[in-house]
Parts: C-alpha cells; sequence; structure tokens
C-alpha cells in the first residue's frame, strides 16, 4: 500500500513540471495522502479539560506541556487529547495568560484512557504569558522591564484579519501601513512615531531569524500566513542591544506552531468579495508524542486568487484608457521538521516557498501589465537546548527573494521594462545563556551578509542597467538580567557592538537611450568599499510592588543600517533623481521610557508606557543641489543622507476587561509626537528645510477597540480601529493628489463570526464594515468592505 | 519514516520545479526602406531644410516590435532623431517619417527596430546636401489666450495650425485638429504652468472630456530647450521663416507635456503631423482657475 502511495504521488508531482497551476491543485491530494498515511500511527490516552477555578467556566486554548515540552493547546470547549504516552509519572504544566501556571504532577497506567480535570486560578496579573524576545530568555512578561505586547492564539483566532500584519494594527502604538489590503504588494509595520513608510526601522523576525531584507530593510509579510502562527511577540523601543540593525524602534518575532499530537491538520476553503477565492492546508504530526526523544512535522500551504478591483481614482480612469484591476494570485508552502533529542532540547529545519503575482492596476499589451512578484524561498535550521543551567540556541538562514517587476505605459510613446533583482540574506546567529542564581548571563555572537544584485532590462529601448553590492554585519553582544529582593527588583542591562563593510557594489549602464542617458556620470563598476559599526547599550530596572503592580524605566539605543538600495543603486524616484552612496552610516535612537501595570479590578488591567526618543543621523533623501536633466525637464539630484535629528515623544494606554470568562474587551489609545529638530542640508541652496517638519506618514492619534465573545451560538470577534491625520511628506507641503498636506483621520470596523459544528468550522470575516475610504499619496483608494466566507474541517 | 522521506521529497520538487526562468529564443527581426516615388531614396541630393521623407517596413520575426530608433549620423555628430517605443504584435511596422535636411555634405540615416526578445535589426541611407535652400514660410499667431483646467471662462484647447481656440461648447467637430492644451499644478511642491496635447494621459486627467474625442494628437514639446531658455525671446521675434523653428527642436529631450513654462519661456514644438513650430509664452497665471497667452510660430 505504501509502494502504491508514493508511486501516485510520484506521478503527480511529475505532472508539476508542465503544469503550475495542476501543482496548486495536488498538492491538496498529496496532504490528504500524507494524512492517511500518517493516521497509521494514531492511538489516545490522556483527556484532559480545563476549568477557570472561581466560576468553573472552562478555559479555551491553555497551553499544555508535559516534562517541559508543549503538547496540546485547549480548544474551545476547553478540552485537550494527548496521545500515545507511555506508563509513567509526568509532570503537567497548563498556562494560560490570566491565570497561575498550574503544576500537577499525574502517573499514566498502561492501556487506559485517563480522564482528567484541570483547574486553574485567575491570577492576580493578568499577563501571565511567558516571552522570549524581549531578553532571548523565557521571562514572564510581567518580569521584563520593557513593553512586550502579545497577539495570542486566541486572538489570532478572533480577530478579523486576512494578513500578519493586520493582526499587529490591534497592538498599542503600532502603525499598519497596509492601504489595499491583500492587494498590497508590500505593507509596513512601525511604531512609536517613527515613520509609516520604513520597515526598516522595525526589525521583524520569525522563530528569530530576521527577514528584513538587507536591501531596503522591507519585509514581505505576504508570505506570512496566519494559519502556521501560534503567536506574535511584539517588543516595543529598541533591541538593538540584542538584536543590532533594525530593531530601532522595536522588535515583532512571530512564533509558528510546534506540533504537539500524533497528528493532526486543518483544511478550509474561502469565498470573498471581487472574487476572491482561497484554501488553506495545515498538517502537522510527531512520532511517538509519548517519547523524550523523536521527529515532529508540519506542513502549511495557501493559495489566493482575486479578480481585484481598481485602484485609481475616476479621474485617473477617465485619464487612462489602460487602467486595469489591481488582481493578484498567490501561494506559499511552508513546512517544519524537527527532532527532540531529549525534553529540552531539539534540531529543527524550515522551508518557505512563496510566489506571487500581484497586478498594479495598469495594463496595455502585456497580458498581465504592470505587476510584481517574489518568487521566495526560505531555509532555516536551529540547534537549541538547556542543560545545567545553561540554555544555548544556534540558528543557520537562508533567505532568498527574486524580485520582479513589470513595468509598462503609455506616454508619449510605449515604455516596457522588467526589474528583476536577486536578493539574499544569509547567517548564523548564537546565543548561550547561563543561570548564576540571581543572575542570568547572555552572550552572542551573529553573523550575516547580504546581498544584491538586480538588472533593469528595457524592451521599448536597448538600455540595461545593472545594480549591485553586498553587506557583511558582525554582531557580538552580551546582557545581564538581575534579579534582587525576592524578583521585586530586575535590572537588564545589555551592550552591543555590531561591524558591518560593504563591498563588491557597482552601478553600471548598458546601451544607454534617453531612457538612462542621465545617469551616465553615476556608472561605476566599483562603488567604494566602505564600513560602519555601531555601540547599542541598554539598561532597564523594574520594581514590582506585588503582583498587581509593578513600574519600569527603561533607556536603550538602537540603530539602523543603512540599505544596499540606497548604496548601490542610482535611479530615479518621487522628486528627483537619486544617486548611491556607498558611505552611509547608521542612524540612532535613543529611548527613555516609563511604564507602569495595574490590576484595579479583579478583571481589569491597565498598562501605561510613555516614552521620549531622541533620534541622531536620520536617512533622508535630500537634495546634493545639482540638478539633472531627464524626461519633463530638469530634476533635483538627491540621495540618502545622514542629515536629522528627530525628537519623538508619545504614550500608550491599554485597557483589557475580562467581563467573562468568554468576553474579552482590549481597548487601546496611542499618541505620537514625531518632529525634525535639526536639518543639516548638504548644499546651503538647497531651498528644503526640515527643521521643525513633522515626520511622514505618523498618526498623532491612534486608537483600537477588540471585543472578543466566545459562547455556544457563535463565536464573534468585533474590532474598530481609529487612524489620525498623518502628515503626506516630509516637508509637510500640500500635495496636489490629496489636495491637502494631512491624510483625512479615518475608522475601520470589522467583524468575525465563526461556529464549529464537531469537526466542521464556518467564518464569516467582513473587514471595513462601514466601507470607509482612504487614499494614499498617488489618490488610489483601499477596497472598501471586504467580505470572506470560509469553511473548512479540523482533524 | 518513510512518510518524512516522501515529504522532504516533496518539498523538494516543490523548489525544483518552481525555480525555472523563461529564457526567450533567439529571432531574426528585419526591417527595409520603401521604394516609390513619394520617399527620399539612397543617394538623393536635398537643400538644406528640405523635406526628407521614408517608409518603413518591418517585421518582428513572431514576436512583437518594441522599438525604432532614426539616426542622423554625419561626420560631427549621431543625432536621435527618434526614439520610439511601441508594440507591434502582428502585421508588422509601416509607417512614414518626415524629418527636415540638415547642413552637413552628406547624412547617412540609420533605420534600427528591436523587437520583444530585444534583437535588432538595421537598415540604412545616405542622403547628400543639394543647393540653395528650401526653409520655408511660417505662419505667425500673436496671441492665443488658453485658460487652465478650472477657469470656466476662457477656451482649453487650441489648433497650432490655425491659432484658433475652443472651449467644450465650440469644440465639437474639431477635435482632430486639436494639437495644445493646457493646465496648472504642483509638481513636486514646485508652481508649474504647464502646456500639454489631448494624446498626452495627464492632459485627460484635468480635461476628461478629452477622453471620448476619437482623434487624441500628441504633440511633441522640447523640456531642455525650454528649461534652459536656449532660445531668446529676440529669436523668436526675429524668425521670417521655419530655419529656427526647426533648427531649435532637439529631438532627443521632447515629451507630450512641458512644465514650468512661464512667461518669456520659449517652446519648440512638433505636431503630430510633423510641423515644427515655437511658442513664446506672452502670460502665464500661478493657479488653475488663471490663463496663458501665447505667440505661436508653425510652419506653413
Amino acid at each position: 500500500m505504501q509502494t502504491s502511495l508514493i508511486l501516485v504521488t510520484w506521478n503527480l508531482l511529475l505532472k508539476f513540471k508542465n503544469n503550475n497551476q495542476a501543482m496548486k491543485k495536488y498538492m491538496l491530494i498529496i496532504a490528504f495522502l500524507l494524512l492517511i498515511f500518517t493516521k497509521l500511527f494514531a492511538q489516545s490516552k490522556l483527556n484532559g479539560i480545563i476549568y477557570n477555578s472561581e466560576n468553573n467556566e472552562v478555559v479555551s486554548y491553555a497551553n499544555i506541556s508535559i516534562n517541559g515540552q508543549a503538547v496540546a493547546v485547549s480548544n474551545e470547549k476547553g478540552q485537550f487529547s494527548i496521545e500515545n504516552i507511555k506508563p509513567g509519572e509526568y509532570s503537567v504544566i497548563i498556562s494560560y495568560v490570566g491565570y497561575e501556571i498550574l503544576k500537577k504532577q499525574i502517573d499514566i497506567d498502561e492501556n487506559k484512557i485517563q480522564n482528567l480535570e484541570f483547574k486553574l486560578k485567575p491570577t492576580s496579573y493578568l499577563t501571565g504569558e511567558v516571552v522570549i524576545t524581549a531578553t532571548k530568555t523565557e521571562n514572564y512578561i510581567q518580569d521584563i522591564p520593557v513593553r512586550v505586547s502579545i497577539v495570542s492564539s486566541r486572538q489570532i483566532e478572533n480577530i478579523p484579519a486576512q494578513t500578519t500584519d493586520e493582526l499587529l494594527s490591534f497592538v498599542p502604538g503600532v502603525n499598519v501601513s497596509r492601504n489595499f489590503g491583500i492587494f498590497s504588494h508590500h505593507s509596513r509595520v512601525t511604531m512609536r512615531g517613527l515613520n509609516g513608510q520604513e520597515q526598516g526601522r522595525v526589525l521583524v523576525m520569525v522563530d528569530g531569524i530576521p527577514t528584513n531584507k538587507a536591501d531596503g530593510g522591507s519585509v514581505n509579510w505576504n508570505l506570512m500566513n496566519t494559519g502556521q502562527i501560534e503567536r506574535i511577540e511584539v517588543v516595543k523601543g529598541p533591541g538593538s542591544s540584542l538584536y543590532g540593525g533594525n530593531a530601532m524602534g522595536g522588535a515583532i518575532n512571530i512564533i509558528t506552531k510546534k506540533p504537539t499530537k500524533n497528528f493532526q491538520g486543518k483544511v478550509s476553503a474561502n469565498y470573498g468579495t471581487y472574487n476572491t477565492i482561497g484554501g488553506q492546508l495545515y498538517l502537522s504530526g510527531k512520532l511517538n508524542p509519548e517519547a523524550e526523544k523523536g521527529f515532529y512535522w508540519n506542513l502549511n500551504s495557501f493559495y489566493r486568487q482575486s479578480d481585484g478591483y481598481i485602484t485609481a481614482s475616476e479621474a485617473e480612469q477617465l485619464a487612462n484608457p489602460y487602467i486595469a484591476e489591481s488582481d493578484l494570485m498567490e501561494w506559499g508552502t511552508s513546512a517544519k521538521l524537527g527532532y527532540d533529542i531529549n525534553p529540552t532540547s531539539n534540531i529543527e529545519l524550515g522551508l518557505l516557498y512563496y510566489d506571487d503575482d500581484r497586478a498594479t492596476g495598469e495594463r496595455v499589451y502585456q497580458p498581465e501589465g504592470n505587476n510584481r512578484e517574489h518568487d521566495t524561498y526560505h531555509l532555516k535550521a536551529k540547534y537549541s537546548g538547556n542543560k545545567n543551567k545553561t540554555q544555548w540556541n544556534v540558528s543557520v538562514f537562508y533567505l532568498n527573494e527574486d524580485y520582479k517587476r513589470i513595468s509598462e505605459w503609455m506616454k508619449d510613446d510605449y515604455t516596457f521594462y522588467k526589474v528583476l533583482s536577486n536578493r539574499i540574506d544569509f547567517g548564523v546567529l548564537s546565543t548561550l545563556s547561563y543561570d548564576l542564581d540571581k543572575h542570568i548571563i547572555t552572550v552572542g555572537i551573529d553573523l550575516k551578509q547580504g546581498s544584491v544584485d538586480a538588472i533593469d532590462e528595457y524592451f521599448t529601448s536597448t538600455d540595461i542597467v545593472y545594480n549591485r553590492g553586498k553587506m557583511n554585519t558582525f554582531g557580538l553582544f552580551i546582557q545581564d538580567e538581575i534579579h534582587l529582593f525576592d524578583d521585586k527588583i530586575k535590572i537588564v542591562a545589555g551592550l552591543r557592538f555590531d561591524y558591518a563593510n560593504f563591498f563588491d557594489g557597482g552601478f553600471e549602464i548598458e546601451a544607454p537611450t534617453s531612457e538612462t542617458t542621465f545617469m551616465l556620470n553615476y556608472h561605476n563598476e566599483n562603488l567604494s568599499e566602505d564600513n560602519w559599526n555601531a555601540l547599542s547599550p541598554k539598561l532597564s530596572l523594574q520594581y514590582k510592588f506585588n503582583n498587581n503592580y509593578r513600574i519600569y524605566v527603561n533607556y536603550a539605543r538602537g540603530f539602523r543600517p543603512p540599505v544596499l538600495d540606497d548604496m548601490c543603486r542610482s535611479g530615479r524616484i518621487r522628486g528627483g533623481f537619486k544617486v548611491s552612496d556607498p558611505s552611509l552610516q547608521p542612524e540612532y535612537l535613543n529611548n527613555f521610557e516609563l511604564g507602569a501595570d495595574t490590576r484595579l479590578l479583579d478583571r481589569l488591567r491597565t498598562s501605561l508606557s510613555a516614552y521620549y526618543s531622541l533620534g541622531n543621523d536620520f536617512m533622508y533623501y535630500v537634495n546634493t543641489g545639482d540638478s539633472i536633466q531627464f524626461s519633463y525637464g530638469p530634476r533635483p539630484i538627491i540621495k540618502a543622507s545622514n542629515i536629522s535629528e528627530v525628537e519623538i515623544y508619545g504614550f500608550e494606554f491599554e485597557v483589557n476587561y475580562r467581563f467573562l470568562e468568554n468576553i474579552i474587551l482590549n481597548t487601546n489609545y496611542a499618541y505620537a509626537h514625531s518632529q525634525i529638530t535639526n536639518y543639516e542640508p548638504l548644499n546651503m541652496d538647497d531651498p528644503i528645510d526640515l527643521t521643525n517638519k513633522y515626520l511622514a506618514d505618523v498618526p498623532n492619534h491612534m486608537a483600537t477597540a477588540t471585543l472578543q465573545w466566545q459562547n455556544k451560538i457563535v463565536n464573534a470577534g468585533i474590532t474598530a480601529k481609529y487612524t489620525g491625520k498623518r502628515w503626506v511628506n516630509d516637508t509637510n507641503q500640500y500635495d496636489d493628489i490629496v489636495q491637502d498636506n494631512q491624510y483625512d483621520a479615518y475608522t475601520i470596523m470589522d467583524l468575525k463570526l465563526s461556529k464549529s459544528i464537531k469537526k466542521i468550522f464556518v467564518s464569516l470575516n467582513v473587514q471595513n464594515i462601514l466601507d470607509t475610504k482612504f487614499y494614499n499619496s498617488k489618490g488610489a483608494v483601499n477596497p472598501g468592505r471586504f467580505i470572506t466566507f470560509e469553511l473548512g474541517t479540523r482533524f | 519514516m518513510k512518510v518524512y522521506k516522501l515529504f522532504i521529497v516533496f518539498i523538494f520538487l516543490c523548489f525544483a520545479f518552481s525555480c525555472a526562468e523563461d529564457e526567450l529564443p533567439e529571432t531574426n527581426p528585419f526591417v527595409i526602406l520603401k521604394p516609390g516615388a513619394e520617399y527620399t531614396q539612397n543617394g538623393t541630393s536635398v537643400p538644406i531644410g528640405g523635406q526628407i521623407k521614408f517608409g518603413i517596413s518591418a517585421v518582428g520575426d513572431g514576436t512583437a516590435i518594441t522599438n525604432l530608433t532614426i539616426q542622423r549620423i554625419t561626420d560631427k555628430e549621431i543625432i536621435t532623431e527618434l526614439d520610439q517605443g511601441m508594440y507591434i504584435k502582428t502585421g508588422g511596422l509601416d509607417t512614414t517619417v518626415t524629418f527636415v535636411k540638415g547642413p552637413a555634405e552628406h547624412e547617412t540615416w540609420r533605420f534600427i527596430i528591436m523587437n520583444g526578445h530585444r534583437d535588432t535589426a538595421s537598415v540604412s541611407t545616405i542622403i547628400y546636401l543639394g543647393e540653395g535652400s528650401a526653409y520655408g514660410e511660417i505662419d505667425y499667431f500673436p496671441s492665443i489666450i488658453i485658460g487652465f483646467q478650472n477657469n470656466t471662462e476662457l477656451p482649453y484647447y487650441v489648433d497650432l495650425h490655425t491659432g484658433k481656440a475652443y472651449d467644450n461648447t465650440t469644440i465639437a467637430g474639431h477635435e482632430p485638429s486639436i494639437d495644445l492644451t493646457s493646465y496648472y499644478y504642483l509638481s513636486s511642491g514646485k508652481s508649474s504652468p504647464t502646456l500639454s496635447c489631448p494624446g498626452y494621459e495627464t492632459a485627460r486627467y484635468y480635461h476628461p472630456e478629452i477622453s471620448s474625442w476619437s482623434v487624441q494628437n500628441s504633440t511633441l514639446y522640447d523640456y531642455e530647450t525650454t528649461d534652459y531658455d536656449l532660445i531668446a525671446t529676440e529669436e523668436f521675434d526675429a524668425a521670417q521663416n521655419d530655419s529656427l523653428l526647426v533648427n531649435a527642436y532637439i529631438p532627443s529631450s521632447v515629451s507630450g507635456t512641458c512644465k514650468y513654462c512661464y512667461t518669456d519661456k520659449i517652446i519648440p514644438f512638433k505636431t503630430s503631423d510633423g510641423k515644427y513650430g515655437l511658442i513664446k509664452v506672452l502670460h502665464a497665471d500661478e493657479f488653475d482657475t488663471g490663463y496663458m497667452e501665447l505667440a505661436v510660430k508653425i510652419q506653413k
């Protein structure tokens, strides 16, 4: 039987070669074959149900671990089941946000199905979750003297969001720029008053592996499917003392699911507005779950296509007969294969493949019109463990993105060219922690290389433009976590040194015509090498009055490294002609923060953080004082330069209230003031003076409210999000497309209803219920109300 | 364990079959100059200022023709007279182009086509300088007034051949002869009275009714001469024949829109039917309800 299954699968795989569409369909079939195949291992031994000890209501989504290994999560009815446990004595730990951790010794008898009840006691402090991102060691949130937010598995389940970054928009102070919903070819997640158009100021990791590309600092949020996510940890404020570059404004760590059962899975299909069709498949398994050693695996695949909609304004549609729908097709597969060496150490391999094709709203002659593709694969390996007070983690990663952009338009004549850019980031990250009673010392070394090799190839003229560059980064850090007076006082001190060098850079033009002749002065086959270094200290102190009240103060310095795109690529950008500058240096942010958490009533938790940041050497595009002649006349020559000092301050206030066990209200408000305090032009004739101007695309005010209500009839998640006015550009000038110097404020309301009937589940997701319209700086509009219906099964 | 072996094979195959990149096969496009008395043939002598006319026929060898480049090559320089992107997938290219003979004793004219695979083909012909001069007469329209997009009183559209201006109530029937329109806006924050033409996308943005016209002419403005003030107003005033009109026009820096047309700017242009001309800006407001006053000289 096994042989025939393999043969069938092999035949299906052979068909992939000739038919990509077929591949997507056959993937599902293969997944089901795997499902049947793996089912042979299934058995069951321990069933549990978890209650709230005060009111006897069930506790959903609690985490269950046995002998230190996470093995299950309770379902909506508070139930869980663990199979194939060997007879013996085990230590069971059950944890969930808002409850004290329950530790219990249990005995498993041979060939018996045991049914146990567990009662969790609500904590006097509602944030009991364990996180790892803030210190690279496991800590409860309330033990970390910095503001950390979590997007939990329960929120992921209930919040009406289609993409991972949308989930983050409900975290206080986090600003998500995804103007076109699922049709956005890129999205940016920033926080705490930093420019909303620059992803490079916030580090984004998946299981601790950085995903910001060295080429531009950007992150492809589209490839992170929500189906694979266990939780998301958001650490606000500079995290460079541990993570180095990009963690200037904060760090986001997306933790993916780890298989806990012999076999489980979920498959679903969805249909929505604009003829959007999609499907998801998640399969996971663990061989011999009861054993200390053993393999585990998971596979997550998704597919989505949509007819899309027209983003252009009515006036633009009248003017341009080539305006077309911004449609999309995307699919991705990620897989994890791990081996538990013993209860506290394991090895994991991870693979990810993602491909998309997103049209950008104009089609002249090419079948797909203007579009962008990201053909991406990621390879990761991790070895982590814990023995004799020593913890270690070594990760190796290789991230490859082949970006392709097709641009065509008809103005004076027809122009058609392709951009092909290969971006590679790889490296080794290592961390070692040692517990010295009152001190936990953590040290680490990171080695990374980022590179870009790009070509702009014209098909309506002879021009070809090449750019390339590489950057090596070496980082060394140390951190001391000091616990004093029965953990009433905690001090965290850290320091990291980063050194980087830029090399192998070039910018070349071949067969220039009027499209590129103006760039010839910048043709350089060997751009000069350069290097920089950065020192990132951190010192924070926390005092816990008791388990209900704490305050902390924190100082940290973060930096953003210069990106390869600014160091080795020259070309047109909005407002002028950008020339590369290999000598760019990092920009820095010194952040001072004060925070407090309280529990005022039995079910009410509040938190407040206030911060004051001073940035220096901020990178801006500034006029060099020269101009260049290209289409439509002379344009200023500009380049990214370290020229500005900025002042950012603000606060975040969050209130979480649990009305009943199954009704939770989260609300938050964030204020940010971001202003350039000193601007030094490269040329005294530069007419632009950014002094006292406000950073672009930063809402002064943001507020969100989410209500999660789980009940027997239908589970509901209702959200409202207010985004205040934002400046359109750095110069705070009137924009003739927006017809103002600020974008209007807007409010978005979303709703998700879901229901499970045995193994079948259905959900209705309505985003932007009020059909609120908002426009970007090019006059393009958001998709409006977006309704998705999903049907699936869990097994 | 076999489950995992199969799983690994599956993942590997996903990668293997997803990374193939399309390779373009080599092709052989082909271009010829048309014979016939109506076209200027190889070896012909043409006096300075005289019209040169070529008929071009080309095929892309199974793929679209994407570019036509025409170069005028003299002993001193290579001037790209035309570098036009296009996308002609079926039937090939069949077009006629006209130019004006320059002062060089002999000019080699090279015609290069490129197709969608970036393969090229070319053909050349030599034109000699004839005796005398063939610079011709011009029409002069000393004052043409047009309003910007939000001006509700003045006309918006100009026929440069007659100097007549039309508004939305009088344009009916004259659309195919309109060469010029205008609008005002802030370009990257900089004030810009702008000249444009019906064939240019942005003009249709400010004057949406153009979208319904069956003929939308494209006039090309020389923005380099305009931006750098290469022609003085006195030269414009003194022009009595089309010599200045033809020679002021720099074909490598032209567009269907011309920004920053402030008072006293001189703007060389070429209409879609090949007529050269000059515009002198007599007045340009810097708000969208304002107007421009132009003086125009154009080949008869």
